[in-house]
């Protein structure tokens, strides 16, 4: 019953059907005794967290795969809660220290110092240390990060760190080289047709020749994207034609384009109130701002004259990262949709614009 | 009142005010500037003549003190001609400076009491007032000093005492249950209790209120004060005008102390105060009203003649800024696209539009640039020297580009409160809720953040809507393996419900849904148990507590090789998640008495019948898996202690 994505997830690194030399790598080091601080790093949907379990499987047996959660509560030096769900089996810990935002740096701390002056206690386990996973490592504030460099050489005898991001350029240089780093590259199409068509066989079907293409194009790298489209199409439409498919857009999406269709409309303050109240909606739902801006961009880019283009990514790009900088997202977001409504009424009535790339 | 805290009234006795209001020599002979007593202090009224203004007030107040002992006589139940006769206390309120307490503590003199006087910089918590109000008791000093009109602390002492409970809105939060103590102490006290407030409607004072008497004193006219401040600069040997002096006690608002504080402090420096003078004096004192953000957002956008310079201006909007600091700006924000910007208004045609846009653009831009300072004010590094900044770039300049008419008072253009704090709520409480479901799925899953939002959330949806929408009551069952099989709860399926969007959102989806499958899938979920993986760690810290001697229990969290099934057991915990059967790293531990794997969570009540001694599982057994907890805890501990 669970999603396919879940249930066809590889176990072990022999399981995996790509990257075949970056899991014969993770096998050699797991059996070699040693083993590094690791960061892996790569787009969503390639398969860190795929191969960081078939890692940790390597390593310590079946063992890693009785988790339990447990909800640890924090104490900030102002006394205040926090609350973070820790996913644990006997040899290993994980935790998202980016769940309680700017006070992630107590959470590291606490953690670390717990597992690192602890032993394994265990005299059967295959290995002397315990591996901490940190998932998000990329959203770590730099307090956060600047926490983990000591520890990261002082408890080296008792715990190993496993670092899981999208980029490395969020994380600081001392911990970069302090990590073995792997990258896990999205797949290719071709590699994600093999999977989808494992996928449909261990389902019992065929999908069409078209209809993966179709699939691994849209999914553009992401394979958890690609098998949950599978398996919703599969729902709709049981024999999965390619002529008569139409791979249905996220909720969100959606709602994205109707807001960039809403700008391209009509230029005035009151649709920039009436796209803020949009834009909330999307916020207050937990869809990350840079995503949202990044989706509007595109469709609302597809919409209008070509010179007008390259400005409208531009000042995405400008409003994306003070977004990062800042603290309310809607400020910017709402920013920049003024600039573009602004960008755009100029162009319809072709007025010079006063304002160019030069003022930032 | 005048004076700070010092319990004595000056009057030695009942009848001592009246003797010495005659001629206060010992103050008129002394040289100006050489004491160090502050006029307020030495002109405090010695007696109820000196008070300014209040005449009724004073005389109910003396009715009901003098009336005191026929009242308690026949227990507050006769109303009396004024109708204070059943009421054990009185609460005087009113503003600063105007003689409360001197009225009080002359009136409790002159009718032959004692006044026992608390004032803020006592402690009166709940504690504290049930300990040193003494309510039922005649004054002691009385029996002690016997003969001696003054007790060794300079308290005079009559036969009977009046308690004086002074700045009784300033009861705060480290002074909590006071109030309710207070009032408690006042249903039943046998001396008069005085209660002094400022504000009258304070939230604190509520119980008071219904106790008490409501005496209100209001500002005397300018005139009562006059006279008596006349009086005072005479004995100083100062000369200052009569219009001057009322000029001074209409800027003060009556406030007598104030007045004479002023004045002091003006003849100290100088021998007299001009006209002149007086207004600049007045002027220091004006108080400036706190505006709230509405006004200000109407001020800073609202259209503007011109005529200040743009210095003065930009002060002015920086100081509406600082009227609050932290909602201003996001007023301004909420309402700055809804004004016709002054600047425009040469402007006509497609100019017009394109302009209006840039000046909004300006806007908007200024205000991004603000939430940057803002999180550089707010952030880890706490720039707080930045505010002023803060104020120009989120305040002052955007208001300045789009400044015109247009902002109402009602209708679709009227200031509206800042919606980011709402949607800001929501936003922490579904990203919170996301997280843990998140957390529950995650060792079945690979995803966290945002990816879980984006692609699983729209993936799990068909699965645990769509059978619902499409099968009705016979979706429940599918629904439901689902959820199990993420270890999900019913209230996960509704916060992954919440986080839609669009033709998401939960209000369309549950629309979707029949009221009555709803229901019997909630009732279905609850009749049945579920295994869960996962627990609140609200449960622990809101346990009982372990019993006293169980010393092992800190330990609890450092222990990988325990179950956490064992340790539950081990400190009592009788109805919260067990673990899974599968996580018990070795069986030999689970004794046979055990009912083997039922890792299942009892819904509370039948823990509750369970804790109580009854049996749904047997006390007994529990009691004896958890001396082996003990001792597994115990092994467990020895070798970390060793290494």
């Amino acid at each position: 019953m669970s999603l396919w994505v879940d249930k066809h997830r590889p176990r072990s690194l022999d399981d995996l059907h790509y990257h075949h030399g970056l899991s014969a790598r993770l096998k050699a080091l797991a059996a070699s005794g040693d083993f590094p601080h690791m960061l892996f790093y790569g787009p969503s949907g390639a398969g860190k967290k795929t191969r960081i379990a078939g890692t940790l499987l390597e390593l310590f047996g079946k063992g890693v795969e009785k988790l339990k959660i447990d909800q640890r509560v924090f104490l900030t030096p102002t006394k205040r809660k926090l609350d973070v769900n820790i996913v644990q089996s006997n040899y290993h810990i994980e935790i998202t220290p980016s769940e309680v935002g700017n006070y992630d740096r107590v959470v590291i701390q606490e953690i670390l110092k717990e597992i690192a002056q602890t032993q394994q206690v265990d005299l059967s386990a295959k290995q002397r240390f315990k591996v901490v996973v940190i998932h998000e490592a990329d959203s770590l504030t730099r307090d956060a990060q600047a926490a983990l460099r000591r520890t990261m050489e002082k408890y080296m005898s008792n715990m190993r760190l496993i670092l899981c991001a999208n980029s490395t350029s969020k994380l600081i240089a001392p911990i970069r080289s302090r990590c073995l780093l792997m990258r896990v590259a999205a797949p290719s199409a071709e590699e994600m047709q093999t999977v989808l068509d494992h996928v449909a066989k261990r389902e019992g079907f065929s999908i069409p020749e078209d209809t993966v293409k179709l699939i691994a194009e849209d999914a553009n790298g992401n394979l958890r994207k690609a098998l949950l489209v599978l398996e919703a199409l599969k729902m709709q439409n049981p024999d999965l034609e390619a002529s008569a498919l139409n791979i249905a857009k996220p909720d969100w999406e959606t709602y994205c384009h109707k807001v960039a269709d809403m700008i391209i409309q009509e230029q005035s303050p009151a649709r920039v109130m009436e796209v803020r109240a949009k834009l909330y909606e999307l916020l207050s739902h937990c869809i990350p701002p840079s995503i949202v801006i990044k989706t509007i961009a595109d469709k609302v880019v597809e919409q209008v004259d070509e010179a007008l283009k390259a400005d409208i990514m531009h000042w995405a790009a400008i409003y994306e990262a003070r977004m990062r900088v800042g603290n309310k997202k809607i400020f910017h977001l709402e920013a920049w949709v003024v600039k573009v409504m602004s960008l755009y009424k100029h162009f319809f009535y072709s007025f010079d614009m006063e304002a160019d790339f030069d003022d930032f | 009142m005048y004076d700070g805290s010092i319990i004595a009234p000056r009057s030695r006795g009942p009848g001592g005010g009246a003797a010495t209001a005659t001629s206060p020599t010992s103050t008129s002979s002394r040289h100006v500037g050489t004491s160090h007593e502050t006029w307020p202090d030495r002109y405090a009224p010695q007696s109820l003549g000196d008070v300014c203004g209040h005449k009724a007030q004073i005389a109910k107040l003396q009715l009901w003190l003098g009336g005191w002992n026929s009242n308690l006589k026949s227990d507050f139940t006769r109303p009396g001609k004024d109708g204070m006769g059943t009421f054990r206390a009185v609460m005087i309120s009113g503003p600063p400076g105007i003689g409360k307490t001197a009225t009080a503590r002359l009136c409790a003199a002159a009718a032959g009491f004692t006044p026992v006087e608390f004032n803020a910089s006592d402690a009166r918590s709940k504690r504290m007032v049930d300990i040193q109000v003494n309510t039922s008791n005649m004054a002691l000093d009385r029996w002690t000093v016997r003969a001696a009109s003054t007790s060794t602390v300079g308290v005079a002492s009559a036969d009977r005492t009046c308690v004086i409970m002074d700045e009784v809105d300033g009861m705060s939060s480290g002074d909590r249950g006071g109030a309710a103590a207070l009032a408690e102490r006042i249903r039943s006290t046998k001396v008069p209790i005085i209660c002094i407030a400022n504000d009258r409607g304070a939230q604190n004072l509520k119980p008071l209120i219904s106790a008490s008497y409501n005496m209100v004193f209001s500002r005397p006219d300018t005139f009562a004060v006059r006279s008596r401040v006349l009086s005072i600069l005479y004995r100083e040997r100062v000369t200052v005008p009569v219009h001057v002096v009322e000029q001074l006690i209409q800027g003060a608002q009556s406030d007598v102390r104030q007045v004479l504080n002023i004045l002091q402090m003006w003849t100290v420096l100088k021998h007299g105060m001009g006209t002149e003078e007086g207004r600049s004096a007045v002027a220091t004192l004006e108080r400036r009203p706190v505006m709230n953000p509405f006004g200000a957002t109407h001020q800073l956008l609202g259209s503007r003649t011109s005529g200040t310079s743009s210095m003065d201006m930009l002060e002015a909007d920086i100081d509406l800024y600082f009227h609050d600091p932290a909602m201003v700006p996001l007023f301004v924000q909420e309402n700055y696209l809804k004004t016709t910007p002054d600047r425009l208004h040469a402007v006509v045609g497609p100019r017009k539009v394109v302009e209006h846009l840039e000046l909004m653009d300006k806007a908007a831009r200024s205000l991004s640039d603000a939430d940057i300072v803002d999180a550089k004010i707010h952030g880890s590094t706490q720039y707080w020297s930045l505010l002023p900044v803060h104020a120009v770039q989120s305040t002052v300049n955007p208001a300045s580009l789009v400044r015109g008419n247009g902002l109402g008072y009602t209708g679709p253009t009227a200031v509206s409160f800042p919606q980011w704090l709402g949607h800001n709520t929501r936003q922490i409480k579904l990203s919170r809720q996301l997280a843990e479901v998140q957390a529950k799925m995650r060792p079945s899953t690979a995803v966290d953040g945002a990816e879980f939002r984006l692609w699983y959330v729209p993936g799990t949806l068909p699965h645990l809507v769509r059978s619902l929408v499409m099968d009705g009551a016979r979706g429940i069952d599918s629904t439901i393996r689902f959820l199990e099989q993420y270890n999900l709860s019913r209230e996960d399926w509704d916060a992954i419900v919440d986080v839609g969007v669009g033709d998401n959102a939960s209000a369309i989806v549950l629309k979707k849904i029949p009221t009555s499958v709803k229901t019997s899938f909630t009732k279905r979920y609850n009749s049945r148990t579920h295994r869960v993986r996962s627990r609140k760690a609200a449960a622990r810290s809101d346990l009982p507590g372990p019993p006293a001697h169980d010393k092992l229990y800190p330990d609890l969290e450092e222990i990988h090789s325990v179950s956490v099934e064992l340790c539950m057991v081990a400190v009592g915990f009788h109805y919260a998640v067990q673990s899974d059967d599968d996580m018990l790293d070795d069986g030999d531990d689970r004794d046979a008495n055990t009912p083997g794997s039922d890792a299942f969570i009892l819904p509370p009540r039948i823990a509750a019948v369970a804790a109580r001694g009854g049996g749904v599982r047997s006390g007994r057994g529990r009691a004896d898996r958890g001396h082996t907890a003990r001792g597994r805890v115990a092994r467990g501990r020895a070798p970390r202690r060793g290494g």
